[in-house]
């Protein structure tokens, strides 16, 4: 373990600091299975979380986003980069553990995921899955399991007396609320929801979306929400970062990003999400081609095959990170200039 | 209304499965009709029976499913009811594909693996049509450009697989419409598509109904996507129509208290952020043995003992074409049996 680095003061207080985070897939080819290339799935990203807020992880499928995720929790190795952990205090390199010391860190980090048909094992009752986390890391047993995995149960709106059931007795909405208690059961700082609404009903995302926000209220806890819809990410984060070809390309507070993008590729996102009213029809910035190919990247800024606004510049150099106001930062070359429109009011 | 107008009318369609559990009662009682050149959206959550009334339709309901009530298609000169056909017998297999065509949520389970796009995009054209091998291929290239894929002599060439989710969704589309169907169903065309590629698929589909001409039935979950593609909207809940209307009607006054909660639980992007959403209590529930009471009782604010868990509400027309299934519309508006144009 690297020594603890005691953080600066400042509020709110950064529980996840991910620095340069890359994670390149190699591309084998032949019977030697010689790396030809890398899919540069997680390319340079670095990424702050405060404490207690919602930061959502948007783009299209193929953008790395939930490879992010997961590497955060190091579910996947990275290929570089590092991932400081504030636990109680003391910032943590989690890239630089063993899998024991990893074991102990990743209590303070649990995954939600998306689909709540697969992610549950159909065998186990709800006490064996909801009580595993604590079982394995010997925190409870007997009795006091079964009461701790009763305590959790009601926390996310479960029955208790579904104690003995098994999933496939649940619809998606409650299975859900079994995937989050089992996620709760070790007292974690950090859930990464990977899509964790987006298989359900809309009658019933709108029950998770509440729960979710009133476990954050009661636990204080922190989420990293990666998810597609973006009416969804504008109702429950604080905060959001655009990912393109494994990139964030745009990050701010949730208003601001929505009301005042200031990058060509969130704008046209904002644009193709179309909404419940027929009087407002789509009126979409049409991308040409497809996204690019992580393999093989253009050069220049990822994004000018199909940026709208693009220049000469574009094609050949990699943009910078601009601020344009405090706390909104764009990779665009013309990130001061351009006028973006946002989405309405 | 002039019945020249229409292309299709359901009447009082029931697909019943008759399971160990009970009687899976999928779609129960549902009306509506399809005009020319119009967009039908039927909403609805899992379970609702949006996708079971598509199949019936075409007559693709798997067994044990039996289909009952009238599916009317309108033809230049004559009516056919094809509830009344055999499923199998050769007037039905004619009009699928040809009168009536489908594309699906997932095109890659849609596709066959192991035969190229061209293969099956021709095979279509020659099942239906008396033309030569080659005819059948040029009309297929000049479909899928028609649908947006570049270089389609290659991409004839190609298996599914090799196309990405977005190419392959036009595809499909190209497939379904080289017959020029009067009516193309749509099954959540886009559910699996990114939001840009969606943007692109309902432009795409707008378009060819412009320059086509043909009827469209959208079924999806996505109020946003069926108030961009509707004319008309159908709101099912528990295999029953809740909710009829223009698309204007439906959205800009929802009437059942399904609909207004539908509504009021999405969270809508410009919406003043971190405040609660109006979730509708309990789980959707699945159609087996469902009570003779309103559908949505269980779960409804509104609820009124002794009313709602009476008997099924009756359809009102609450204003002109605009057809609620509630019981707090009895008193004011007009009943109507199934739903007349």
């Amino acid at each position: 373990m690297t020594g603890p680095i005691t953080s600066p003061q400042t509020e709110p207080e950064m529980l996840l600091d991910v620095r340069g985070l890359s994670k390149f897939f190699p591309i084998e080819k032949g019977f030697f299975r010689k790396v030809v290339g890398h899919v540069r799935a997680v390319d340079d990203v670095s990424l702050t979380i405060p404490e207690g807020k919602t930061i959502s992880l948007v783009g299209e499928s193929g953008c790395g986003k939930t490879t992010l995720g997961r590497c955060i929790l190091r579910a996947i190795e990275p290929t570089k980069g590092q991932i400081l952990l504030n636990v109680d205090g003391n910032k943590i390199d989690i890239t630089a553990l063993n899998a024991h010391d990893m074991r102990a860190v990743r209590r303070h980090m649990q995954m939600v995921f998306q689909d709540p048909y697969s992610s549950l094992d159909p065998r186990k009752t709800i006490l064996d899955i909801v009580g595993e986390p604590l079982r394995l890391n010997k925190m409870a047993s007997g009795d006091d399991l079964r009461n701790r995995v009763k305590d959790l149960m009601e926390v996310v709106g479960l029955d208790v007396k579904y104690l003995h059931r098994y999933p496939h007795a649940f619809s998606g909405g409650q299975r859900q609320r079994i995937g989050i208690a089992r996620a709760l059961s070790l007292n974690p700082k950090l859930i990464v929801c990977d899509e964790a609404v987006s298989a359900l009903d809309v009658s019933v995302q709108a029950q998770i979306l509440n729960l979710f926000q009133d476990l954050q209220e009661k636990f204080h806890l922190t989420y990293l929400f990666v998810a597609h819809d973006l009416s969804v990410v504008e109702h429950i984060s604080d905060q959001v970062a655009v990912m393109y070809v494994g990139k964030i390309v745009e990050q701010a507070d949730t208003e601001d990003l929505f009301l005042h993008p200031k990058h060509p590729y969130t704008e046209a996102l904002l644009s193709a999400a179309p909404k419940p009213d027929p009087a407002n029809p789509l009126h979409e910035i049409q991308l040409q081609g497809e996204i690019a190919n992580p393999a093989n990247p253009p050069t220049g800024c990822y994004f000018h095959p199909r940026c709208k606004y693009v220049q000469e510049i574009c094609h050949k150099e990699a943009p910078p990170k601009i601020e344009t106001e405090p706390g909104h930062f764009s990779v665009c070359h013309f990130a001061s200039t351009l006028s973006l429109q946002g989405a309405e009011k | 209304m002039q019945t020249k107008d229409l292309v299709l009318e359901v009447r009082n369609l029931q697909t019943f499965f008759k399971l160990d559990e009970g009687m899976l009662k999928a779609v129960n009682d549902v009306s509506f009709i399809l005009r020319k050149n119009s967009t039908l959206g039927i909403v609805g959550e899992s379970g609702c029976g949006k996708s079971v009334t598509a199949q019936a339709i075409l007559r693709i309901v798997p067994p044990p499913g039996k289909v009952t009530g009238d599916i009317i298609l309108h033809r230049d000169q004559e009516i056919l009811n094809l509830a009344d056909l055999p499923a199998n017998s050769e007037i039905l297999r004619n009009i699928r594909g040809k009168e009536i065509a489908m594309v699906f949520q997932e095109p890659m389970t849609a596709f066959s693996p192991i035969h190229t796009i061209g293969e099956q995009i021709t095979e279509a054209v020659l099942v239906h049509e008396n033309v030569s091998k080659d005819n059948a291929r040029s009309r297929a290239i000049e479909m899928l450009r028609k649908v947006g894929i570049s270089n389609p002599e290659q991409r004839l060439n190609e298996y599914p697989s090799q196309l990405s989710g977005g190419m392959r969704q036009r595809a499909m589309i190209a497939m379904a419409l080289i017959l020029k169907p009067r009516v193309l169903i749509a099954d959540e065309p886009t559910t699996a598509l990114d939001v840009t590629i969606q943007a692109q698929i309902l432009r795409l589909m707008k378009d060819l109904q412009a320059e086509m001409g043909m009827s469209i039935i959208f079924i999806t979950h996505n109020l946003g996507v069926v108030a961009n593609m509707a004319n008309d909207v159908v709101v099912m809940y528990l295999g029953r129509v809740v909710e009829a209307g223009s698309v204007f009607q439906v959205f800009q006054n929802p009437q059942h208290p399904y609909t207004q909660a539908l509504m009021r639980s999405i969270p809508k992007v410009g919406r003043k952020m971190r405040v609660r959403l109006q979730a509708i209590s309990g789980n959707v529930p699945v159609p087996i043995n469902p009570p003779e009471t309103c559908p949505f009782a269980p779960r409804c604010s509104q609820f009124i003992k002794d009313r709602c868990d009476a008997r099924v509400p009756d359809l009102i027309e609450t204003e002109p074409a605009h057809h609620v299934r509630c019981v707090l519309y009895e008193e004011t508006g007009q009943k109507t049996l199934g739903m007349k144009p």
